[in-house]
């Protein structure tokens, strides 16, 4: 299992687009991914689009970005990177 | 017999179809542990029914889905493949041994209370898409029938409490010969659609969805407004005998799609069609129009969870750009507020929203909203003929700020060497008494006028036009709305530009030959509007016109003018 502290960058948060975005491609990954939110303590199954918007992540929030499977590491990367490059 | 405000005119008589949520029945029994497991994969198999519904409507859909319609479907498959929905409900058979259509429906509330309650507005809006995929499951658990807009009979009439786009996208329009829907008013998706595809259309029916019951005969007058249930005899035939009229006139209409928008003595005028769309455009297409006289940009705005991205606007500007080719496109930037909001941004609460933070002046405060949209439409503009047009000018000041940011938008595309047209044409709308007052000043700074005749009726007459109790003040043919049109028209051919009008005035036959005779250069109107007043441009003299617009303007009363234009024997349909 890796884990990973992650700031929010887009503007909108976790929410909309990046939020439907994410949950699409974690969707595909091996791994379990678990999000924590470090503000509010709030914890959401990042293949959950439910649990990712019920997670209140708003831009600049700290998220710890859990994944535990096979192919844990590129998990984590490639959530880093669609976050980082998601257009709103 | 039912009443409600004619959105799109014209009659229909077919078979009511009442498109409302279902009656869904819950099985509440207590299970036994044993059959619990039986329940989770009777859940189970649900879901996969679910997703194959839903891809099989967005099949049907095909490529004709814009991106919103599209949003819809992604939004739906993300809910009804939500690892989180299907443990929630297997934990509430178990704990609570129910059965997986009562568990379900337990999630669905808690969920949609929970939703409902967030803060973000684009969040709640989430609500709608898991009530929707909820009831889906819901109804294929408990074998009840889903109400959907495909597979219709022929002469359908739908009557619906209210249609959104997640509706309509799989509506199958040629089934459809009338609409009958509770909720809002002309300027409505339903309103817009209607007009756009011609079909007959009344909104704001209250009640009609209880009232009215599916695979009775309708009766759809959607010229007075009402809608009528097995009518026989003298009152039936009467109807038919209207409806034929109204056909007949639609059949002789089409004929006027191929020809040229001139006056009997060769003055030529271009009849334009206002859109919101590229698939309004499309739309349109059938009619012959000479031009868009009004695109309006803020449909690409709203239903969405955040602003548009240039690329996106662009795409849109670009499709419509080069189906129009050569004929003139005026893209209004951003009319925003006032009555229509965005679930992505706050504009605050206002007494007066449409004297208050709206189009141009909350666009000049948020420059960056502005300038994408500049940008896009400029890089547009290298594939036909665009124009820009500010909406809401009320002084010099504001087209000022509006072209230095336009200038901006235009320094930066050269930079990055991106292509667009140089000699783009500015235009402001004309929809303020300010505006019309101090046209003489404001035409030093613009290549071309379009007046929006329903804003400056409201503002000329300070009456709103949403509100039904002053309807009646809230008149176009006001000799005050119609002397400041003149005056506008008059100081643009003073300095050698050009007036055109994209209000609603604009489609009322009665008043072409005035609007000829005073000059105007242009008509944009509702596409299902074209043919009408092609129709009466083609029976006109303009000089001749001239003369009628001179009289007309000289009347006093509102009432006046509309007896003078009706006497002709024009009844306006």
């Amino acid at each position: 299992m890796i884990t990973k502290e992650y700031v929010i960058p887009c503007a909108s948060g976790l929410h909309a687009r990046p939020a439907s975005e994410l949950v699409q491609m974690t969707q595909e990954l091996e791994s379990e991914v678990t999000l924590h939110h470090l503000g509010n303590g709030e914890i959401a199954d990042a293949k959950s689009i439910i649990e990712v918007l019920s997670l209140g992540a708003d831009k600049g929030d700290t998220i710890k970005i859990e994944a535990d499977g096979d192919d844990e590491e590129a998990a984590v990367e490639r959530i880093i990177d669609l976050l980082d490059h998601v257009e709103e | 017999m039912v009443k409600g405000i004619v959105a799109s005119e014209g009659y229909a008589v077919g078979t009511a179809y009442v498109y409302a949520e279902p009656t869904i029945i819950i099985d509440r029994r207590k299970i036994e542990l044993s059959e619990t497991d039986a329940e989770c994969e009777r859940f189970a198999d649900a879901v996969s029914e679910g997703k194959t519904q839903i891809n099989q409507i967005r099949q049907k859909a095909g490529e004709c889905l814009d991106e919103s319609e599209a949003n819809v479907f992604k939004a739906h498959l993300s809910i009804i493949n939500d690892p989180s929905l299907r443990k929630k409900v297997n934990r509430k058979i178990e704990n609570d041994r129910v059965t997986a259509d009562n568990a379900l429906e337990a999630v669905m509330i808690n969920l949609v209370a929970t939703f409902a309650r967030m803060d973000n507005p684009l969040i709640r809006e989430r609500a709608l898409d898991i009530k929707d995929v909820c009831t889906r499951l819901l109804c294929i658990l408990t074998g009840t029938e889903l109400r959907t807009l495909s597979g219709l009979d022929d002469q359908t009439i739908i009557v619906a409490k209210t249609l959104t786009p997640s509706d309509t996208i799989q509506m199958d329009y040629a089934k459809v010969c009338g609409l009958v829907v509770e909720e809002g008013g002309t300027t409505s998706h339903t309103a817009i659609l209607a007009r756009t595809l011609g079909i007959p259309a009344v909104v704001g029916v209250s009640g009609a969805a209880e009232e009215l019951k599916t695979g009775t005969e309708l009766f759809l007058d959607a010229v007075d407004g009402t809608v009528s249930e097995g009518l026989s005899g003298d009152e039936a035939a009467d109807f038919r005998k209207k409806l034929d009229r109204y056909l007949q006139m639609k059949n002789e209409l089409a004929g006027y799609a191929d020809m040229e928008s001139v006056t009997k003595d060769g003055r030529k005028i271009e009849v334009c069609a206002n859109i919101g769309s590229y698939k309004d455009c499309e739309a349109a297409q059938k009619y012959g129009i000479e031009g868009v006289g009004l695109f309006r940009t803020e449909f690409l705005y709203m239903g969405k969870q955040n602003w548009p991205s240039e690329q996106e606007q662009f795409e849109e500007y670009r499709k419509v750009a080069e189906l129009m080719g050569s004929r003139g496109v005026i893209v209004r930037t951003l009319d925003i507020g006032g009555d229509k909001g965005l679930p992505y941004f706050d504009f605050g609460e206002e007494d007066n929203p449409f004297l208050g933070w709206r189009a141009i002046r909350m666009c000049l405060d948020n420059r960056g909203v502005l300038k994408t949209q500049l940008r896009a439409i400029l890089k547009a503009s290298a594939y036909g003929k665009l124009r820009i047009m500010y909406p809401m000018i009320t002084s010099i000041d504001e087209i000022r700020a509006a072209n230095n940011i336009l200038a901006e938008a235009k320094k930066e595309l050269d930079q990055e060497g991106l292509g667009y047209d140089g000699n783009i044409e500015v235009g402001i709308m004309v929809e303020t008494p300010a505006a019309a007052v101090i046209a003489d000043r404001i035409i030093e700074y613009v290549d071309f006028f379009s007046i929006g005749t329903n804003d400056l009726t409201q503002y000329t007459t300070a009456s709103d036009r949403g509100n039904k109790k002053i309807a009646s003040l809230c008149d176009p043919y006001h000799p005050a709305v119609l002397r400041l049109i003149g005056n506008v028209i008059d100081v643009s051919h003073a300095a050698g530009k050009w007036t055109g009008m994209c209000g609603e005035l604009a489609g009322d036959p009665r008043m072409t030959e005035t609007l000829v005779g005073m000059g105007i250069d242009e008509l944009s109107m509702s596409a299902g509007s074209v043919l009408k007043v092609r129709k009466a441009l083609t029976e006109i003299d303009s000089v001749q016109s001239a003369e009628k617009a001179g009289k007309i303007l000289a009347m006093s009363t509102a009432r006046e003018i509309r007896d003078a234009l009706t006497e002709g024997g024009q009844d306006g349909n």
